[in-house]
């Protein structure tokens, strides 16, 4: 992966943008933080993050102007959190922190004029770096403006302490009765704190930078001005607090404005969505006011995805993570389950105000690992070898038209593996609707090899198509499965497509059979982008007088049913976590216009149909199929369709197998297939060896592929009873 | 990774090899991605085929096979 391609991903995340009211504070005082701390009653702890961004807190924090307050989002659900009121609660119920350490003095003094905040702010932040420090101001004690605040407000004593520190610092008090202003001799360092009334008219704002403080007046720096004809606490604190930044900088002979072009004007790009936000009052109580404030974030994507919620990160640390699994020379790259985890169905972007597309970044690592040689071989070959079955002429073929080939009707290997005999009826409707010139192709589309990363494979397959369509003319493909759809979208772009759906709308339409009660329209996640194929769908439903409910996320923010990228091969736990929620959203069963949507969504005691079940009613299919179910139905399909394949039958094909349901689910959660225990037990035939058990079962192995597979069995008259079966990818040898 | 334990097995296992010999702990390279292996695993002592056991193989030596795969 590309540095830049990185840079623009990280660019294009929000997360760790500051939050609203933190953008709007020229101090840059972290509210959110400030907040969190607060509403778990750790008054001390919010008083650390106030005093990290605000010099002098327990001034400002009584009598700061807050505009984060006019910033804050939580205004539309309630009422702004009462940041300022916080602020007071905040430091009048935690004591002030012990003094600090005075630091080793440095070279660099400054005459600072003006007893003003923004003096006192300037006096704090150049003490606490070690500079010498020289306030003139006039009274007994500096303050400027703030003696004139009621005891309420700005008590006393908190002005007495805070001057009392910065002379623990080390600021050394220069008293006059008349404050004026002198130019400075070179070398001599100054800054004018004009929010002292003695200094109004001192210096003119216009002379003053308003991002560094310098004046036209060489060593000369000035800040406290008033804003919008308005005295501003905040600001005043702040020209304090970045004049003391400048003459760091100048003291120590760094540029004065490089990297601070955010301090005039702080921007966020943060997104927060409000939809799901209940409204909320605001409250006396300082702990359950802070507990108002809505910890400003996006996380819009993560907290909709199973997977990325899984790995508990952002997009854009999921980017770095990704970056830096491609920089591993030696060592482990532990991101290759992540990557290989993501169902690749661009919820994420679609959700995503700056189009962070997960998918995009997870899809290109899977086939940049593929290309420098370390994709895990188990993660995707499963897939990859059913594709290979589904493309073989086992259970693949092209079929014309009796009367020459119009159209292409392209069912999909799931399709035709799930629903085989609806699919036969479905293709003899449309024969008769193309008088006899419609071509059937079928076969597995390349979804596999494009999920997995597998380019080389995928532009072998789209190849193959490409050639058999051009040797028809170009017909165009009646597609039944999306993300067919989609394959042909990205790769196959001059294929002429259209959905099956649109087209049974626009030819003709079975007249169909409603199920009895609503059903929960779930469009698949590759119709995403397909507003056509998901509205045909509504159409067929409305017009078959199907009721349905829309779930909370549909059409374009449709959830992926974990079969979609492969995600259930990579991560099953992630897969069955994302259909827990979709299955969540609706007390009704599910309905669907997609193969594999459908199996991967039954669960026991609450079928998900396909939209074919109720247009081509007549027989009830099994709630789910399986893999080794769904090869064999290929199989028949071709054989029923094309005619029987011209290749011998595999060794083992006619023995008999029996397996209960228990041994079945286990047999299609480890990925062990039918033919896999007809080989293990024709190579035992064969060759007779292997294990005996006290219970009169027998053990058997072969190595098929780059898997050993175990097999459990008991011999009976009718053929083989398949008890277990297990498998691992390691070769042993014996060694003694 | 080269422990000699990492997945040896040796509990008491019921099986009898088909050629009559008893199966005992017998020396026994594990190989993966390139990774060679010392193992102790249960084989027959007369014609010496190993058993990997389906609680190790769905086990240990499933981790092992994931670690090897992202080294």
């Amino acid at each position: 992966m590309e540095q830049s391609r990185l840079k623009d991903l990280e660019r294009r995340c929000v997360q760790e943008e500051p939050a609203y009211c933190q953008a709007a504070c020229p101090l840059n005082v972290n509210v959110r933080a400030f907040c969190a701390a607060l509403g778990k009653g750790d008054y001390r702890g919010a008083r650390k993050i106030l005093s990290k961004a605000v010099p002098l807190p327990d001034i400002l924090g009584r009598i700061c102007d807050h505009p984060c307050e006019e910033a804050c989002i939580r205004a539309e659900k309630g009422g702004a959190i009462g940041i300022g009121r916080l602020e007071r609660a905040c430091l009048e119920k935690s004591p002030p922190p012990p003094p600090p350490l005075r630091p080793p003095s440095k070279n660099g003094s400054v005459t600072l004029y003006g007893g003003g905040l923004s003096s006192l702010a300037c006096a704090w932040e150049l003490s606490r770096k070690g500079y010498r420090v020289l306030l003139e101001f006039t009274g007994p004690i500096p303050g400027g403006r703030l003696h004139a605040l009621s005891e309420e407000l700005l008590p006393k004593s908190v002005l007495e302490e805070s001057w009392a520190l910065l002379q623990h610092m080390g600021v050394v008090p220069v008293l006059r009765t008349n404050l004026s202003f002198e130019h400075p001799r070179e070398g001599e360092f100054v800054y004018l704190g004009v929010d002292d009334p003695a200094l109004r008219h001192s210096i003119s704002p216009e002379s003053v930078d308003p991002l560094t403080r310098q004046t036209s007046i060489p060593g000369v720096f000035a800040g406290g001005f008033p804003r919008e004809g308005k005295a501003s606490p905040l600001r005043e604190t702040a020209d304090g607090k970045g004049a003391a930044n400048s003459l760091d900088r100048l003291f120590q002979g760094a540029s004065l404005s490089s990297g601070r072009e955010e301090e005039l004007c702080r921007k966020t790009r943060l997104y927060t969505p409000l939809h799901q936000v209940e409204v909320l009052g605001p409250r006396n109580d300082p702990q359950e006011e802070a507990r108002r404030c809505l910890q400003c974030e996006c996380l819009l994507c993560v907290r909709e995805c199973a997977f990325l919620e899984h790995y508990g990160r952002n997009p854009r640390l999921y980017a770095r993570e990704i970056y830096n699994n491609f920089a591993i020379v030696h060592g482990h790259h532990k991101a290759n389950t992540m990557i290989n985890s993501c169902a690749l169905c661009g919820l994420c972007k679609t959700l995503c105000p700056h189009d962070f597309s997960m998918a995009d970044l997870c899809r290109s690592a899977r086939e940049e690992m593929v290309d420098r040689g370390f994709m895990p071989p188990s993660a995707h070959e499963f897939a990859l070898l059913d594709m290979e079955q589904a493309n073989s002429p086992r259970a693949a073929g092209f079929h014309p038209g009796k009367a020459g080939t119009k159209g292409i009707f392209f069912p999909g290997c799931q399709l035709s593996g799930t629903l085989p005999n609806h699919t036969e009826a479905l293709i003899s409707f449309l024969d008769d609707a193309f008088q006899e010139t419609l071509g059937i192709l079928l076969g597995c589309c390349g979804a596999p090899a494009w999920w997995g990363g597998r380019r080389k494979m995928l532009e072998e397959r789209m190849e193959g198509l490409r050639h058999t369509l051009q040797s028809l003319g170009n017909p165009p493909l009646i597609l039944a499965c999306s993300s067919c759809n989609e394959v042909f979208r990205e790769l196959l772009p001059e294929a002429s497509r259209i959905s099956l759906w649109e087209f049974l709308l626009e030819k003709n339409l079975p007249r169909g059979t409603p199920h009895p009660h609503p059903l929960a329209l779930h469009d698949p996640c590759t119709t995403r982008e397909e507003p056509l194929w998901r509205e045909a769908a509504r159409e067929i439903l409305r017009k078959i007088g199907q009721s349905f409910e829309e779930p909370d996320f549909s059409g374009e923010t449709t959830r992926c049913c974990g079969y979609g990228g492969l995600q259930s091969f990579a991560n099953p736990e992630i897969a069955a976590e994302g259909v827990r929620r979709r299955l969540g959203e609706s007390r009704h069963s599910f309905l669907t216009y997609c193969a594999m949507c459908r199996e991967s969504l039954a669960e026991p005691g609450r079928k998900t149909f396909h939209l074919l079940e109720l247009l081509f009613p007549s027989e009830v299919p099994p709630e789910r199929t399986g893999f080794s179910g769904r090869r064999e139905n290929r199989e028949d399909l071709r054989r029923r369709l094309l005619g029987p394949p011209e290749i011998p039958e595999s060794p083992g094909k006619n023995l008999r197998i029996f397996v209960t349901p228990e041994v079945r689910d286990l047999l299609e959660e480890r990925h062990i297939l039918d033919e896999d225990l007809r080989q293990v037990l024709w190579e035992s035939l064969e060759n007779p060896r292997g294990l005996l058990s006290p219970r009169g079962t027998s053990l058997a192995r072969s190595r098929i592929g780059n898997v050993t597979f175990w097999v459990e069995y008991r011999e009976t008259k009718e053929g083989f009873a398949i008890c277990n079966a297990w498998s691992h990818r390691m070769t042993l040898e014996l060694m003694s | 990774m080269s422990s000699r334990n990492d997945l040896s097995f040796s509990s008491a296992t019921e099986w009898r090899c088909r050629c009559g010999g008893n199966l005992v702990s017998r020396k026994v390279a594990a190989l993966y991605m390139g990774s060679r292996f010392e193992v102790e695993l249960p084989a027959c002592e007369k014609c010496g085929f190993i058993l990997v056991p389906e609680e190790l193989a769905l086990g240990k030596m499933l981790e092992v096979e994931r670690i090897l795969e992202d080294k």
